[in-house]
């Protein structure tokens, strides 16, 4: 949409001052904290245990994806010694494209519209 | 041992270097601290006493409570690691071997993470209350010194082509902390003749556990050759065997072990007209402990005064590996001339010219 020209230089000063002082970021940030000593070491704490806490938590994450990623390839392996057409068709790449739009990795938690039992692909 | 209440609390009282423990407690009181009570009294109540521990805040007591959990987990894989490294050493292994010495850097690095959350270390430290025996406090001072102190005493020593000259290269691993008089010298200071007439003292903060024999040696490397129309090195102190551990810092000085002096300090002294000298004193670590007439036999051609000590071929010798180092300067002052008689320096009466190339 074609904007008119700008309003003369503009606009008012004095309304151009009122908004700055409401509104720029400038005149609102925040002046930074100057913490006390038992209130910086306060939050040094809660900073090294929060820092602890997210490490359990990727490192057990990590370790879940590789246990995940070591059954994969030994199950791909005794598929190998089973049945080879079986284990071929497995790994190959032939005519696989992207991943389907439906397709849903499992979730901790199940979806809140439920399971639609009405749904087709076409 | 009930871990849970005594976790925060260190069991013993941080000694710091140089202190009295009763300075140091004084330092933590925040209020009077009743005489000891004998068995008829009732203990008073904690509840007085405000500690770091005690703070009512939730957030915090919570996140004490994960660094707490946290603390015992390491607890366990510091019990874990320490009987691998005694299974691997009674298997055959030696204590100088690559994979006992990792295991061992992997120990020291699992009992600096038990202690490293805990806001009272933090606290100490900040308040320049550490206790050298525990690897948390010198794992902090090492992180502190690289910081800012040893960066600025790498740039000294570059940016006066010390590096280049006396050493090839050099990475300190050790605070070398000098003293001329009882007063500091920081690195690259000019240094008075008169100040700098008696050895120096110095201190070496040693980060790593373990004891270590040291050699000390002050190097001048400015030392005008006439006859070349060149400059020499000169050897102006060597002290050998100088014992050093995480506990024992002091090298040279009140505090320190008996070493052995190689080389008498003779004192820097610039003649007249002469640009500053640099004098580096190099920490070297020994292999073993060194006979000290046979350093003596083969540092005698020194004495001649055209001879040049060089550092290199002294550190290939004896197998000495730099662990530290610092550098101070000098220029001629009022008081050199009397400094050079009074030690019997050759050259007191003589002053340096600038001649013009023709």
């Amino acid at each position: 949409m074609a904007r008119k020209a700008k309003a003369a230089p503009q606009g008012d000063a004095r309304v151009r001052m009122v908004r700055y002082f409401l509104f720029h970021p400038a005149a609102h940030t925040p002046r930074p904290l100057k913490f006390g000593t038992m209130r910086m070491l306060r939050h040094w704490t809660i900073h090294r245990a929060w820092l602890l806490f997210k490490r359990a938590e990727r490192i057990e994450r990590e370790r879940e994806l590789e246990t995940q990623y070591n059954k994969i390839r030994d199950a791909c392996e005794e598929l190998a010694k089973t049945d080879t057409r079986l284990f071929r068709n497995a790994i190959s790449k032939k005519d696989v494209g992207t991943f389907p739009i439906e397709m849903r990795i499992p979730t901790d938690t199940p979806p809140k519209k439920g399971w639609n039992y009405g749904w087709r692909r076409h | 041992m009930n871990l849970a209440r005594s976790l925060l609390r260190p069991t013993t009282i941080p000694i710091p270097a140089g202190r009295s423990i009763i300075a140091a407690v004084r330092g933590l009181r925040t209020q009077d601290v009743p005489p000891a009570q004998t068995d008829s009294d009732p203990t008073p109540s904690e509840a007085k006493f405000r500690t770091i521990e005690r703070m009512p805040f939730q957030t915090y007591q919570y996140a004490l409570e994960i660094i707490r959990k946290d603390r015992l987990k390491k607890f366990k894989e510091i019990e874990l690691e320490r009987q691998r490294i005694a299974g691997h050493l009674a298997s055959g292994f030696k204590p100088d071997d690559r994979e006992i010495k990792s295991m061992k850097k992997h120990l020291e690095y699992l009992r600096v993470q038990a202690d490293i959350n805990n806001p009272r270390v933090k606290y100490n430290f900040d308040r320049g209350l550490v206790s050298l025996h525990k690897p948390v406090y010198r794992y902090l001072m090492n992180r502190k010194w690289r910081e800012y102190r040893r960066p600025i005493l790498m740039q000294r020593l570059e940016q006066m082509n010390v590096i280049p000259d006396v050493l090839p290269k050099l990475d300190p691993v050790v605070d070398v902390q000098l003293r001329f008089q009882g007063r500091d010298i920081q690195p690259g200071d000019l240094v008075g003749s008169l100040q700098s007439e008696h050895p120096p003292t110095f201190k070496v903060v040693k980060f790593t556990e373990g004891p270590m024999l040291c050699t000390a040696a002050v190097v001048d490397s400015d030392v005008p050759r006439l006859c070349d129309d060149r400059f020499g090195f000169r050897l102006h102190w060597m002290v050998a065997n100088i014992p050093l551990s995480h506990l024992q810092q002091q090298a040279i000085g009140t505090g320190a072990k008996p070493s052995d002096v190689v080389w008498e300090w003779i004192p820097p002294h610039v003649q007249k007209g002469s640009p500053y000298h640099r004098y580096t004193l190099i920490l070297f670590k020994q292999p073993a402990r060194f006979d000290v007439e046979d350093l003596k036999n083969k540092l005698a051609p020194n004495k001649m005064d055209s001879y040049n000590f060089m550092a290199r071929s002294f550190m290939q010798k004896h197998a000495l590996e730099p662990i530290g180092a610092f550098m101070f300067r000098g220029e001629w002052d009022e008081h050199t001339k009397k400094v050079m008689q009074r030690n019997k320096l050759k050259g007191w009466d003589q002053q340096l010219v600038r001649v013009k190339e023709e």
